[in-house]
């Protein structure tokens, strides 16, 4: 038995937070072995200590039996260190070992949702504790169908990452695929679920996301029942989702909490708002640079009244614009509330007023950026914000070079870009490329729950929702 | 990507950045006025700046004047009196004093097929006088029923059919319409 504490103190190092305690119990010696941090000292003497002592030899033979704890089990030498960094308690009773699980809780518990924020639906949000996570899930379909299965990620950081899918919904080789590329990953440490993406996602190239990572509950479980697969890892407050088409992006779980009009049309002003944003600031300076024949006199006098004191060519004034925007937002975003707030009145007081008195910017060009920019914040999610900004940079660039010619080069360009694009092998632009009828009930229109009786054939073989009688 | 990057450096090789013109660059010409003297062709380029005020945009006038013996000649000989671009396409009106339909036949030859949309309005009074009428926006074609574009000339040519031309006079510091002639008639 000092055999086995010695090779487990040699492997744990100087490190004093872990406790080696020695207790004789019917004359029987016994060695406990946990972490100071990451157990319950409350539970360990509560719990354990209190009952142990009161056992006698021939219960500690049998130990499982005879204490009250929900995970107790036997487990090897080697395994010792892993179970004491996991939070479990190790006990030495001659050559048997147990590992009881005391773990602390350290976490924040359930916070409210701060990224995703949605006006009448829940507000609870996942957070870093893996089972939590999994509760909110569970909580949500209470279906025996729900499977997981674990996979550990991680040389040194040993991360539980679970795969959830609904089994009698999801296409069967998604989950084995997915943990097919999970375990390819070889890495030191995953320290949050977005680590994953990059393997997730090693098939697309381009700038567009093909993930979703959400904070939000409800979402991953309306995708579990459409039949995606979501990763939760531990110690990460974001899940994320796959496979993902383009529309989903332009979806939010709002969408159904509101009568099916108003969200068609506020799905109408996520498309509008997706072109502006990328469409805007090129078309701008293709009209004023090179096709100035495509817009009335009236609004070609009018913008050259604007511009008539402007020094720069329009792209260095729209280049200007664009990133002395996105350091504004990167500064207000990295900071606190309170000194955040002083930044965006100096950004809006600097980059909005004095420079166009200062004559150095044209008033135009600052509703032009802002119009476009705050186009791109209709959505969630940040992956599609930053492939926006950068497809707005190189269309302006490309109207730059080519005028409206090139923006058209520019737009095929990126319909190319977009149709080639797969998700999981499945096509990025479903339901319109390829058209799936059913689909476009909840696609950009979307009818009442009653009329969406199907699941997306993509996804899933089983394809009744609900029938309504 | 290598692919894209080249095919754009070959695209600004190809179709080159040449018509690139910023705003403040252009003159927006919105009439031009032509008058014929005896050998010679005189035309003024009316330019339209708008100048921004507290709440509106005024917009003042320039004016380019220019002599030859060839209509094509005085046209660009004006491009070298001015640094910025000469702007055509939202040309309004070209006013022409003359009796002849020559100076037709020349901005048949001059105006390719993009600029036509404009109209050809004849007058016997100054030229200069009149074209400060247009300051009014659109004055000059209010006053006109049935205003002639230049398309419609060239439709006409094309299809050997007479075409109808307005008249404007100005009389005692008033313009107004005056007739219509036919463009056959002025070879007298």
């Amino acid at each position: 038995m000092d055999k086995i504490i010695n090779k487990v103190k040699e492997k744990l190092g100087p490190s004093k937070d872990y406790i080696y305690k020695n207790l004789f119990i019917d004359k029987t010696p016994i060695y406990l072995v946990f972490s100071e941090v990451l157990s319950s000292g409350n539970d360990i003497n509560e719990v354990i200590l209190k009952r142990l002592t009161l056992l006698n030899k021939k219960q500690l033979k049998d130990l499982p039996n005879y204490l009250p704890a929900n995970n107790i089990k036997e487990i090897e030498e080697e395994e010792i260190t892993t179970y004491i960094n996991k939070g479990f308690l190790v006990c030495i009773i001659k050559n048997k070992i147990y590992s009881i699980e005391m773990r602390q809780t350290l976490e924040r518990g359930i916070t409210t949702i701060e990224s995703e924020l949605s006006i009448n639906g829940p507000k609870d949000s996942f957070s870093e504790n893996f089972n939590t996570n999994l509760g909110l899930i569970r909580r949500r379909i209470k279906s025996d169908q729900l499977w997981w299965e674990e996979v550990e990620i991680g040389k040194s950081s040993k991360t539980k990452v679970g795969i959830l899918y609904m089994n009698d919904i999801v296409l069967k080789d998604l989950p084995e695929k997915v943990k097919e590329r999970l375990k390819r990953i070889d890495i030191d440490g995953i320290i949050d679920s977005n680590y994953l993406k990059e393997e997730l996602e090693s098939e697309n190239n381009s700038f567009f996301p093909t993930l979703i990572s959400t904070e939000r509950p409800d979402r991953v479980s309306m995708s579990l029942l459409e039949g995606k697969v979501a990763i939760l890892v531990d110690m990460s407050s974001y899940c994320l989702i796959l496979p993902n088409f383009f529309i989903d992006y332009f979806h939010t779980t709002d969408d159904y909490y509101q009568k099916s009009g108003n969200t068609t049309f506020i799905r109408l002003i996520r498309v509008i708002a997706f072109f502006i944003a990328i469409f805007i600031p090129a078309y701008y300076i293709a009209v004023t640079t090179y096709n100035h024949d495509s817009i009335p006199l009236s609004l070609l006098l009018l913008l050259k009244a604007q511009r008539i004191s402007v020094p720069f060519p329009a792209v260095v004034e729209a280049l200007f614009m664009i990133v002395s925007f996105e350091i504004l937002r990167e500064s207000d975003m990295r900071m606190s509330s309170t000194t955040g707030s002083a930044i965006s009145i100096l950004g809006g007081i600097i980059l909005g007023d004095a420079a166009v008195s200062a004559g150095i910017m044209s008033p135009i060009m600052i509703i032009i950026i802002a119009l476009s920019s705050i186009a791109g914040f209709v959505f969630t999610s940040i992956e599609l914000v930053s492939a926006i900004r950068m497809y707005r940079i190189i269309f302006l660039f490309l109207a730059c070079i080519l005028g409206i010619y090139g923006i058209y080069l520019g737009a095929v360009f990126l319909l190319y870009k977009l149709i080639t694009l797969s998700s999981f092998d499945k096509p990025y632009l479903a339901p319109f490329s390829p058209f799936i009828k059913t689909e476009q009930k909840d696609a950009i229109v979307k009818t009442k729950n009653k009329g969406i009786k199907v699941r997306n054939p993509l996804l899933t073989k089983n394809k009744i929702r609900g029938e309504y009688k | 990507m290598k692919k894209v990057i080249i095919f754009i450096i070959m695209m600004i090789f190809i179709f080159g950045t040449n018509s690139y013109q910023e705003l403040n660059q252009l003159a927006i010409i919105t009439n031009i006025g032509i008058k014929e003297e005896k050998d010679n062709y005189k035309i003024i380029y009316q330019e339209i700046i708008p100048i921004k005020e507290e709440n509106k945009i005024k917009k003042t006038y320039k004016y380019y004047e220019n002599k030859s013996n060839n209509l094509q000649d005085a046209f660009l000989k004006l491009n070298e009196d001015t640094t910025k671009y000469i702007y055509l396409d939202h040309l309004e009106n070209i006013i022409i004093h003359s009796n002849t339909n020559k100076v037709i036949e020349e901005l048949l030859d001059y105006f390719d097929k993009d600029i036509d949309n404009f109209n050809i309005i004849f007058t016997n009074d100054d030229i200069k006088k009149v074209l400060k009428f247009s300051n009014n926006y659109k004055y000059i074609n209010s006053l006109i029923d049935d205003n002639i574009s230049f398309r419609e000339i060239k439709k006409a040519k094309l299809e050997n059919k007479p075409s109808k031309i307005p008249v404007i006079k100005l009389e005692n510091n008033n313009l107004s319409f005056y007739k219509y002639i036919k463009l056959g008639d002025l070879n007298d």
